[in-house]
């Protein structure tokens, strides 16, 4: 079930009503059931996976409680072998099936052909699985105690805000909280209904109104112009994280409406100074992930600096694998590992200059957002055209080419603009100028009201996907 | 907005009363303004006089033209309509729209029957009409304006999807994405959307065109709603007494011979005794392609009023 959808509005009145109306001892179930419902709606058969990865989680984290020495480590092994199995099945066999085939094709008069599989990537397989890792890791480490109860570990990996799309929550965090008794807050409801009111403008009216100009350019890339090109590179940038975000808070306050407290996944991140400051306010918890679980065992900063320099390139180049099964994604991690490095070196060479966190976020800005040309195009090749047209002086100057919805590019612009000038009010006026949460209950009440006007005026309601749900 | 999810706190603890007065008060003031604002924007919207939604209108509400002409962008960009007039001494209206299919049409005729007969309909099917589409109906928004007033068409929008019923109750639902549009074309001087007959040529390159033209894509399966639909148009016009053409304009495609959507609307048209004209594979037109057309499923203008001249000229013999 897409968040962006009516349905779901539905649903979550249902659920969340439900949920206060029943006993604390049955809430479980019911919220056990409802995350079962609403991935269903998407591909009800991959339910049987997410059902074998929380199986093999569950009695893994058990034995590694009840073991000592090194069966434990070989039923952490087993644990995450089983996760990466999966995911490897799902999400990047065809990958290495398809380069295996084109090397042996390129070095053999006989290349091997083998098969590619048709299957669909089950939605937020990388989500559930990494949360389900960080589950055994946790208990393996001794911070988790391995949970008992089927149903409530089923329903940590499951728990239906965050199933498809993160935040990406540890054990310690979410557990706990599926014992606690949560009594009617209106406050909570309160807030949570706030967040999912500003997580919708966020994907509905920005985000999906940003993609319609995007997809038109990328879809043919060539035949735009360097403006054209650099315009939608732009609005990728929010599209994205409109589109991440917004998801991100509509998870958020689902949950807070019921009384639960997820992790936030964003932190302004364009107001990053540096890459290595943008990585700590991005899909904080998917860091985080790698942090804890890759790099600081790796050794993290306290090695040689060749060794820290291979670190983070792995971390990287992993965390773009992560997000999908094509070079592209592995080029993006790339990139952003080697902008990391290249700050570290500066640091070093450089001192600090004045104004150097304005010049540091306009350069942050920029690195990302070249990135993303790799994240967002289909391939290499077309991710090298754009580039190769966007420095090419020559092309015809005009930002929509044939684009023929001109009101579409002032929606985009004033979207882009409530989101940065909302994000600059938080990021250098802390705690002042507040709308949603201002102490004068008008204006927060003019101001629920003025986004559910602006979503039913300006919003983009054809259904679409989150664009993380491929992940 | 991050801040504030940590910093979120009231002053004092609301309780169940002041939770529902203050929903009581969102819900309130928003049916209000969502009356109040969307009575404006329908009272702008109505007097739009030109561009798509003028054009739209116009057919709704005003057009009397004897002969009517129906489809996709094909239809809109290839029936010179003002040719068309002054070869077969009608009047005519080009009521084709971009990005719009059979249902749409069949909508527009069901609004168009409410008001008046016309004598002619000439509908352009596009040669893979039939095939299902991964768009969904999405297109069909540009119909929710007239949602309230034309009953006859809800049950056309509201194929949309399960809720758009309950989506509608909604005014500025019917307006998404328009006001902007209402705001620059109310204050635009163009001319009439009457004035052109509906038909819009196309003059700026779009595309480059090859020497010959492609093979057509590999098709998708058939829709049989959108069969349905076609069948559904083919009585709407014989109930109320005019005569249907269905019409193949040129396409700078290779079609395949046993292309499933013009078989099926030739075999349909057949069995009805309704008059089907496939200008498709026209060597006229596709021998001179990059001359005649302005992308590969689009004439332009001067193309289009050789074809319109062929097409009136075929039409007459057939009379």
């Amino acid at each position: 079930m897409l968040f962006n959808s009516f349905p779901f509005l539905i649903f979550f009145l249902v659920v969340t009503i439900a949920y206060y109306v029943i006993p604390h001892k049955w809430r479980w179930l019911l919220l056990l059931i409802a995350s079962c419902y609403f991935y269903a709606f998407l591909i009800p058969a991959y339910l049987l996976v997410l059902f074998l990865i929380i199986s093999i989680d569950f009695a893994a984290g058990l034995l590694i409680e009840s073991n000592q020495g090194r069966l434990r480590r070989f039923y952490l092994g087993l644990s995450i072998l089983s996760n990466l199995t999966v995911l490897g099945i799902f999400k990047y066999h065809n990958f290495f099936v398809e380069n295996i085939n084109h090397l042996t094709g390129l070095f053999s008069s006989k290349p091997v052909s083998f098969a590619i599989w048709e299957l669909a990537l089950p939605v937020g397989l990388s989500f559930h699985t990494f949360q389900a890792m960080s589950y055994t890791i946790e208990v393996y480490k001794g911070k988790q105690k391995a949970e008992r109860k089927f149903g409530i570990y089923a329903l940590y990996v499951m728990f239906y805000p965050q199933l498809v799309a993160g935040p990406i929550e540890r054990p310690q965090h979410l557990i706990p909280q599926f014992y606690q008794i949560h009594p009617v807050s209106y406050n909570g409801i309160s807030a949570g209904l706030k967040w999912m009111l500003w997580g919708f403008f966020m994907k509905v009216v920005v985000a999906d109104r940003l993609g319609i100009y995007v997809d038109y350019i990328f879809k043919n890339a060539d035949a735009h112009s360097r403006l054209a090109l650099l315009t939608a590179v732009f609005f990728y940038s929010f599209q994205i994280y409109c589109d991440f975000a917004g998801y991100s808070l509509i998870a958020i306050g689902t949950a807070k409406a019921m009384g639960f407290t997820l992790t936030n996944n964003f932190k302004r991140p364009y107001f990053a100074s540096s890459l290595r400051n943008f990585w700590k306010r991005w899909n904080i918890s998917l860091s985080q992930w790698f942090r804890d679980y890759v790099y600081f065992p790796m050794g993290g900063s306290r090695v040689s600096v060749s060794k820290y320099i291979f670190n983070i390139l792995v971390v990287f180049i992993l965390s773009g694998l992560w997000h999908g099964a094509n070079w592209t994604f592995i080029l993006w991690g790339l990139f952003h590992g080697l902008f990391i490095l290249f700050e570290y070196l500066k640091r070093k060479v450089v001192p600090r200059l004045i104004f150097s966190k304005y010049i540091g976020i306009t350069t942050t800005f920029l690195s990302v957002s070249l990135c993303w040309i790799f994240f967002r195009s289909q391939n290499i090749h077309e991710a090298f055209i754009i580039i190769k047209r966007i420095c090419s002086p020559n092309t015809i100057q005009s930002i929509g080419g044939e684009f023929d919805e001109r009101s579409l590019l002032v929606y985009s612009f004033l979207g882009i603009f409530s989101i940065i000038s909302t994000e600059f009010i938080s990021e250098f006026f802390s705690g002042r100028f507040q709308l949603l949460h201002n102490p004068k209950e008008w204006i927060r009440l003019t101001t629920c009201i003025g986004l559910i006007i602006v979503i039913l005026l300006f919003g983009v309601f054809d259904g679409s996907q989150f664009i993380y749900f491929q992940f | 907005m991050e801040a504030s999810l940590s910093t979120f706190n009231f002053k004092s603890r609301m309780n169940k009363s002041n939770f529902f007065r203050k929903i009581f008060i969102v819900l309130s003031v928003l049916i209000l303004i969502d009356k109040g604002l969307g009575a404006i924007l329908q009272h702008y919207y109505s007097k739009i006089r030109h561009g798509e939604q003028g054009r739209t209108t116009y057919i709704i509400d005003s057009c009397i033209s004897e002969t009517i002409i129906l489809g996709s962008s094909r239809a809109a960009h290839h029936y010179a309509s003002p040719v068309i007039s002054d070869l077969l001494h009608t009047t005519t209206y080009n009521a084709g729209k971009d990005k719009q299919r059979l249902r749409y049409s069949l909508a527009l005729l069901n609004m168009i029957y409410r008001r008046y007969s016309p004598k002619q309909i000439i509908l352009d099917l596009n040669p893979t009409a039939f095939e299902k589409n991964e768009n969904g109906l999405d297109e069909l928004s540009v119909l929710l304006p007239y949602y309230r007033s034309h009953p006859e068409i809800r049950s056309i929008v509201n194929e949309r999807n399960r809720f758009e019923w309950i989506k509608t109750y909604s005014d500025l639902y019917r307006f998404n994405s328009l006001p902007l549009k209402i705001l620059f074309n109310n204050l635009s001087s163009e001319r009439d959307a009457n004035e052109s007959a509906g038909y819009v040529p196309l003059v700026i390159h779009k595309e480059l065109i090859p020497f010959t033209p492609d093979s057509l894509p590999a098709s998708q399966p058939i829709d049989n709603t959108i069969v349905d639909c076609f069948k559904k148009i083919i009585t709407l016009v014989k109930d109320h007494g005019s005569r249907l053409i269905v019409v193949v304009s040129p396409i700078y495609y290779k079609l395949p011979e046993n292309l499933k959507t013009l078989e099926m609307a030739k075999s349909i048209c057949a069995n009805e005794q309704i008059s089907f004209l496939d200008y498709s594979q026209l060597r006229q037109f596709l021998d001179h392609g990059p001359e005649m057309f302005l992308d590969k499923g689009h004439l332009n203008d001067s193309s289009a009023i050789v074809f319109s001249t062929l097409l009136s000229e075929d039409l007459r013999k057939l009379q």
